[in-house]
């Protein structure tokens, strides 16, 4: 998950509650999580860190490495196809790699 | 039994699945076809699957691949039965339409009752593939330099699928 607005309504969500049971529970009112659920006003870490503990969750920080923009766009073309089309351009892909003499 | 190199036989992911989807048995696609089902720009020269390990499975299984004239590597041809499949070792089969490894446990993601999966239709059959998330759990924890080098297409292709996601919402 990259977005907190999702974070926050996954959560919530998940914990089967209304954003007024929220509120409640992280000491904070409906309104501000609307807006945090809307991504309009970013929650500081440590509201964060309440929201999810009243959902029963504790926050985790990950790193990624940025995807290089050629590999995002040929995924991009890989999922406008279907699954089975993709399977299929796959069976082209491994018969090139056999022409081309690649090994295995 | 004398041993012989059987001649590669290049990947035709379709039949593969096919044949065991037609066998009624129980699996699940794991690995790096498992991306490219789901848009992951990283070719694979190999299927790998995750059967439920119980013996009916691994009779439907052992069918599935005999019908495909399933081999060892070394080119030994054993006719396989279920208790082939009860173990918790991999297992590498060359057959008519390529390359075939059966995992019974990977890396961080577990076996077929562990792992998280979807369904793909592929026109008249479907398939269940464990999801992107779990493909790039169990690369990252296995960490072979071919596991390393696949995760960028892992990553990128996750990174469309939240783009293709948000334009939808």
């Amino acid at each position: 998950m990259d977005s907190v607005d999702t974070l926050v309504r996954e959560m919530r969500r998940a914990a089967g509650l209304s954003q007024r049971d929220l509120a409640r529970r992280a000491g904070t009112s409906q309104p501000a999580i609307a807006r945090y659920e809307r991504g309009v006003a970013i929650p500081s870490w440590e509201t964060l860190q309440r929201v999810a503990a009243a959902c029963g969750q504790r926050l985790k920080v990950d790193a990624e490495p940025i995807p290089d923009a050629s590999d995002v766009e040929l995924a991009e073309r890989l999922l406008s196809m279907s699954p089975r089309e993709r399977l299929r351009s796959l069976r082209r892909y491994v018969r090139l790699h056999d022409l081309a003499g690649g090994s295995r | 039994m004398s041993e012989r190199t059987l001649p590669d036989t290049a990947l035709d992911p379709e039949r593969l699945l096919r044949a065991l989807v037609e066998h009624g048995v129980e699996f699940c696609v794991i690995g790096a076809l498992a991306a490219w089902l789901q848009g992951s720009p990283a070719v694979t020269l190999d299927l790998d699957v995750m059967p439920r390990r119980d013996l009916d499975n691994g009779d439907r299984l052992a069918e599935a691949l005999n019908s495909l004239g399933a081999r060892s590597p070394s080119g030994d041809a054993v006719p396989l039965e279920g208790a082939d499949f009860l173990g918790w070792q991999s297992q590498r089969f060359e057959t008519e339409a390529g390359p075939i490894d059966v995992v019974p446990h990977a890396a961080a993601i577990g076996g077929y009752e562990d792992v998280a999966t979807l369904e793909l239709a592929l026109g008249e059959f479907a398939i269940r593939v464990i999801t992107l998330d779990d493909v790039i759990a169990s690369k990252e924890a296995l960490g072979r330099p071919k596991d390393l080098a696949a995760l960028p297409a892992l990553y990128a292709t996750r990174q469309a699928l939240r783009q293709g996601k948000r334009r939808d919402e």
